[in-house]
């Protein structure tokens, strides 16, 4: 073994996880030598640490250098002589590992750690706050003023953020994202920062809207905005509109969920240029006149419910320009007025992404000449796969297709990340062969079971001319490497998206945030 | 190069030790190495192109090799990131079959795949060892793999300390 080359032992340890590692470090000098020296494989051993386990993390790591350092949420009623032992410790851990030392994500749970090792950090691109407090102000000015520079700043639950965004006024961020951040003076601080920080490009508030004050002195210039809410008070309707109305030079691109008043929105958009808007309508009247001014739209997303029908249909009309068009609803809410209404008015629509409950039975007429790719979830019975394959045949230049099974009713007004995707049999032999005929299909994607047979690959192989990526949910299959190969020689390319492996079903994709 | 021409013309390379072997060069371009080599000489010079000396292969591992690139050499081969991204946990059971053989010439099989540049055929190589490593204690590791033990007994003691650690949880 001694005579592998160090990068050749790299590549075999970089299979390996955390625990094997550990015994690959304890097996001889060299190996040692070999895991210390890659960054790589030091990644892989993230240390963790929380009051119980500091001692054990100090020895572990002891000739170990650290690369990546998570600070786990600590209980709420630690006893301050214990913190004080752990800030003594932690600060040990980080005096030895300072020459290696390299953060790039940080998770602080409470201020007064942060205040401690501040100096030892040398890179920071992400700050994550979570329910952050400060005990010791005088401390924690010095430290957060000595923090790195970094763009992207997430905070999370903060209970009590008096201090923490003040003193990272100065830090160039770009981003920031507020979770569960709601108290009265947050919205001034939150303000006091929209304030000075010119580099501020994106804001997201989620769960809570800030009450914002002295909007007309923001020195940033937004362009991109996002509010995830249940509802909203009048107070916090205006302030979001004022804050619209002052950013209505910069601001392209708005996503509003979850807002139970529309006049507000009427006039806020009224007087912007948006070039993308995400809208949930599902609890308002949607501001028409508005959107008549904002013509420029290329990126539609759009929650509806089924009574909103005709008014979907006069959204539609008003915005001719939109490319990209998505359309989320977890009622039926029929199909073949605003598909029409699509297929008249919309003539550059380059992608569109049905995600609802729908049964498509696509009008004679119809022909979306201008549409390159097709995404359509929630199909759950014959009858709705047999209206996609309708609709598929009615864009002659598709090039891209994406179908996924039946969704599990899950609600998304407060974040379209959180999709569960459950498996239906959503792949036979019937169904490719009709999809077979599209004459310019390049990529097809098909989430949902699917048991990849001999007379599916025969069909992806003779019947698809074009076709050049195949993605897909798979099931357990022992064969299921040679039929990959089959596929790969005749230059399709394959990706397998998730395996069912019989027990547990497909693995289920959770929202990044929540 | 027009690599799917009908016609796939011999090529032959010589081992460390002298052997010469025959192969096609549909195959033989598997390896990177020599496919660089061969970009040099350019298309006309292949039929004119004695055998290709590999310094750094012996005759038993450059066998093994030919047996891989000779069944492999219709198949599209996934670029080096492609590798990378590991997902694709699924092996060929010829492969995994072909895999099947003493760690020394295991080792000799790497070593020629680094060396001529096959990212498959590494991949493949150095996963089999991974999943021998995997599971297994330092002392099993270094009876394994025959690998000598050279930490002083402060460093034993303290390894065992960790372990006993290990253990508790």
């Amino acid at each position: 073994m001694d005579y592998l080359p160090n990068e050749v032992l790299i590549e075999i340890f970089d299979y390996l996880q955390k625990d094997s590692i550990w015994n690959v470090l304890n097996v001889c000098r060299n190996w040692k030598n070999v895991v210390i020296n890659s960054t790589r494989l030091l990644k892989k051993l993230e240390a963790s640490v929380r009051p119980s386990s500091i001692d054990n993390v100090l020895e572990e790591y002891s000739s170990i250098p650290i690369t990546s350092l998570m600070l786990n949420t600590l209980v709420a009623k630690e006893e301050p002589n214990n913190l004080n032992q752990f800030n003594e410790k932690l600060k040990n851990l980080i005096e030895k590992h300072k020459t290696t030392i390299e953060f790039t994500e940080m998770i602080f749970s409470r201020m007064e750690f942060l205040t401690d090792y501040i100096s030892q950090l040398s890179k920071i691109k992400h700050l994550n706050l979570v329910n952050a407090r400060a005990r010791n102000e005088p401390q924690l000015e010095i430290s957060l003023e000595n923090l790195p520079k970094f763009p992207h700043l997430k905070l999370i639950g903060l209970k009590n953020a008096t201090h923490t965004l003040k003193y990272l006024q100065h830090h160039q961020v770009e981003t920031l994202k507020c979770i569960d951040v709601e108290n009265l003076s947050t919205g001034r601080n939150i303000s006091e920062f929209m304030k000075v920080t010119k580099s501020l490009k994106e804001v997201k508030f989620m769960g809570f809207i800030p009450h914002l004050i002295e909007i007309e002195n923001f020195t940033c210039e937004l362009t991109t905005l996002t509010i995830l809410i249940k509802g909203q008070t009048e107070t916090q309707s205006n302030s979001i509109l004022d804050l619209m109305r002052a950013q209505k030079n910069s601001l392209k691109e708005l996503r509003l969920i979850g807002f139970n008043t529309s006049g507000f929105v009427e006039c806020a958009i009224n007087e912007l240029q948006l070039t993308k808007l995400e809208i949930d309508i599902t609890r308002l009247k949607f501001p028409l006149t508005a959107l008549k001014v904002n013509k420029n739209i290329k990126n539609l997303s759009l929650q509806v419910i089924a009574q909103q029908n005709s008014q979907l249909i006069k959204i539609i009309e008003v915005l001719p320009n939109v490319e990209n068009f998505k359309i989320i609803s977890n009622t039926n809410i029929g199909f073949n007025e605003w598909i029409m209404k699509v297929n008249d008015t919309m003539t550059r629509l380059k992608n569109l992404s049905i995600d609802a409950l729908m049964t498509i039975l696509p009008p004679k007429n119809l022909n979306l000449k201008s549409l390159e790719s097709l995404t359509v979830s929630k199909l759950g019975n014959e009858f709705h796969i047999h209206g996609f394959i309708q609709l598929a045949s009615r864009c002659p230049n598709l090039k891209k297709l994406i179908a996924t099974g039946y969704g599990v009713k899950f609600m998304q007004t407060m974040s379209d990340e959180g999709e569960i995707v459950e498996d239906t049999t959503l792949c036979r032999v019937e169904f490719l062969t009709l999809l077979a005929t599209l004459p310019k299909l390049e990529e097809l994607e098909l989430r949902g079971k699917l048991t990849l047979t001999d007379e599916i690959v025969e069909i992806l192989i003779s019947d698809f001319c074009k076709l050049k990526k195949f993605n897909f949910s798979a099931e357990k299959d022992w064969n299921l490497s040679q039929k990959l190969k089959k596929l790969n020689q005749s230059k399709i390319q394959c990706k397998i998206l998730e395996i069912d492996n019989g027990k547990r079903g497909f693995k289920r994709k959770y929202s990044e945030e929540r | 190069m027009d690599i799917d021409r009908p016609s796939d013309p011999q090529v032959s390379v010589v081992s460390s030790d002298g052997t010469m072997f025959h192969t096609t060069l549909k195959s033989i371009l598997l390896s990177g190495t020599i496919k660089d080599m061969i970009e040099h000489i350019g298309e006309g010079g292949v039929e004119n192109m004695g055998a290709i000396p590999l310094q750094n292969v012996d005759s038993k591992t450059l066998e093994i090799v030919i047996k891989w690139i000779e069944h492999h050499k219709d198949n599209i081969q996934p670029t080096s990131e492609e590798i990378k991204d590991k997902t694709a946990d699924f092996i060929d059971p010829w492969d995994e079959n072909f895999l099947e053989m003493d760690l020394d010439k295991l080792y000799n099989l790497i070593t020629a795949a680094n060396y001529l540049n096959i990212p498959q055929l590494l991949w493949l190589s150095t996963r089999k060892i991974a999943m021998l490593i995997k599971n297994r204690t330092p002392q099993e590791i270094r009876s394994l793999f025959n690998i000598e033990d050279d930490w002083t007994p402060q460093e034993i003691e303290a390894v065992q300390k960790e372990n006993q650690w290990c253990e508790e949880k």
